[in-house]
């Protein structure tokens, strides 16, 4: 498969699933200036190799188009920019994490498919960082990178009262971990209900800059979410 | 000659994709019915894609039987500490079922009989924690045979153990045992977990949880509810 169909399997598989719903995006680092391939503003499950366009360093698209565009598309451009290892990004909105958006409650790993996320993720304010926005969307380039600087180099990062972005080193890699994520807040929300838990301890969750072997394209996790996306 | 079971090992797997107890991940096995220090268990595939072709035979030691190249789970060490410490056990599931997850990182409440399907869980699951034996740096994945032995002391004489930030091992006699109470510790905690917020309970007392010498071990039933689960999976008999 090409990365264009890779692209195309990530969104439509993060659809699917309900990580993603009529709003969200994957993309994935298409040259090593910073370029990416992202659709045009279209709901993730219907995304066609023939939506997505290229664009820039600067989150314009590299070919001028009259289609309407994803707003926040400066999120993957800022990240692409800052995290050279960095070949995949999904911005979405899943319920499961949103609480821990808003919360004082650090969303943190507490089970092991979920090792990426870390003994606590950042939450980034956009009405802290930029005094008098009244919008919560990533609307502009200086937006983007300022997520990208609460983001670090961990894999992913809470946008206050919004939802959350996760990085990968390739589409197959944010799907996984999209997905870990979801069960991991889903399981951790109702154990802090129940009163006290055991999260993953410090070494038992990737290091940041360390997340292991690199994924394979082709695994029994790829096979079992095309094949659930009827692809 | 032994029956086969690849079959019905392969409708196991299948069932188990279908009802979401496992769903990548996660993997059923069966002790070989001909050589019982062995077992039979899947290529490393999604529960829900297996096919006959990818049963694959493992010796006492999680060791691969025979020339294939194909990929085995790495976690195969749980089927084979639990096989050689429980003869009574013929078919083993490691799952990740997102029920049961909430109660094997929570310090506060123990999986626990609940409703009728959960009566297994008697007053409290055993939690295997990795670090315990291992150290707090691991992975969680149980990569060898000394840590499926260990996962096999935790769960004791039970049908079922959760594993700390990871998942569960359910054991039981025979196949479809295994398939039904996957199913019942998954109605048993999402039950729990619903009576919990609910105030106080009717809990179950001493003596309804005590063996009962009229109800062998894993209860009496018809085999309505495998037919049933075929069918839902698309592997209607016949």
């Amino acid at each position: 498969m090409t990365l264009p169909g890779d692209v195309m399997n990530a969104n439509r598989i993060l659809g699917h699933e309900g990580i993603l719903d009529a709003y969200g995006h994957v993309s994935a680092r298409s040259s090593g200036d910073g370029a990416f391939l992202l659709s045009r503003a279209r709901a993730p499950e219907l995304v066609e190799e023939a939506d997505l366009l290229e664009f820039g360093p600067d989150g314009e698209p590299l070919t001028r188009t009259p289609k309407p565009l994803y707003l926040e598309r400066y999120i993957h451009a800022a990240i692409y920019a800052a995290r050279p290892e960095v070949g995949a990004v999904c911005h979405s909105h899943t319920p499961s994490i949103l609480p821990f958006s808003v919360s004082m409650t650090a969303l943190r790993s507490v089970i092991h498919s979920a090792r990426f996320i870390g003994t606590g993720v950042p939450v980034w304010d956009l009405a802290r960082e930029f005094p008098g926005e009244w919008s919560p969307l990533v609307r502009t380039l200086a937006y983007g990178e300022s997520l990208a600087a609460a983001l670090g180099d961990g894999g992913m990062v809470l946008l206050r009262g919004h939802g959350c972005v996760v990085v990968g080193r390739n589409p197959q890699e944010v799907v996984f971990r999209c997905v870990a994520m979801d069960r991991n807040a889903r399981v951790q929300e109702v154990a802090h209900r129940l009163g006290e838990y055991t999260a993953l301890h410090e070494g038992e969750c990737e290091k940041p800059g360390d997340p292991g072997p690199p994924v394979a394209k082709d695994n029994r996790e790829w096979e079992y979410f095309l094949r659930r996306a009827g692809l | 000659m032994p029956v086969d079971v690849r079959p019905e090992l392969v409708a196991a797997n299948r069932i188990l994709g279908h009802e979401g107890i496992l769903d990548a991940y996660g993997h059923v096995s069966v002790r070989h019915p001909g050589n019982p220090g062995h077992f039979l268990l899947c290529r490393a595939r999604s529960p829900e894609y297996v096919e006959l072709a990818d049963v694959l035979e493992f010796d006492g030691g999680g060791a691969l039987v025979g020339d294939s190249r194909a990929i085995p789970y790495i976690e195969r060490f749980i089927h084979a500490g639990v096989y050689e410490a429980r003869p009574d056990v013929t078919a083993v599931c490691h799952n990740h079922a997102i029920s049961i997850l909430p109660f094997a990182i929570s310090r506060s409440v123990r999986l626990r009989a609940t409703i009728n399907a959960s009566r297994m869980f008697g007053d409290g699951v055993p939690v295997w924690d990795i670090a315990d034996e291992f150290g707090d740096s691991t992975d969680l994945l149980v990569r060898n045979i000394d840590q499926g032995r260990s996962v096999a002391r935790a769960l004791g004489a039970g049908p079922v153990g959760l594993m700390r930030g990871h998942g569960s091992v359910v054991a039981a006699d025979g196949l479809r045992q295994v398939v039904y109470r996957c199913l019942e510790m998954d109605r048993g905690a999402r039950a729990q977990l619903s009576v919990l917020t609910l105030g106080a309970t009717r809990p179950f007392t001493d003596a309804e949880l005590a063996p009962h010498p009229d109800l062998p071990a894993g209860g009496t039933r018809d085999d309505r509810a495998w037919e049933y689960l075929l069918h839902r999976a698309g592997l209607g008999e016949g």
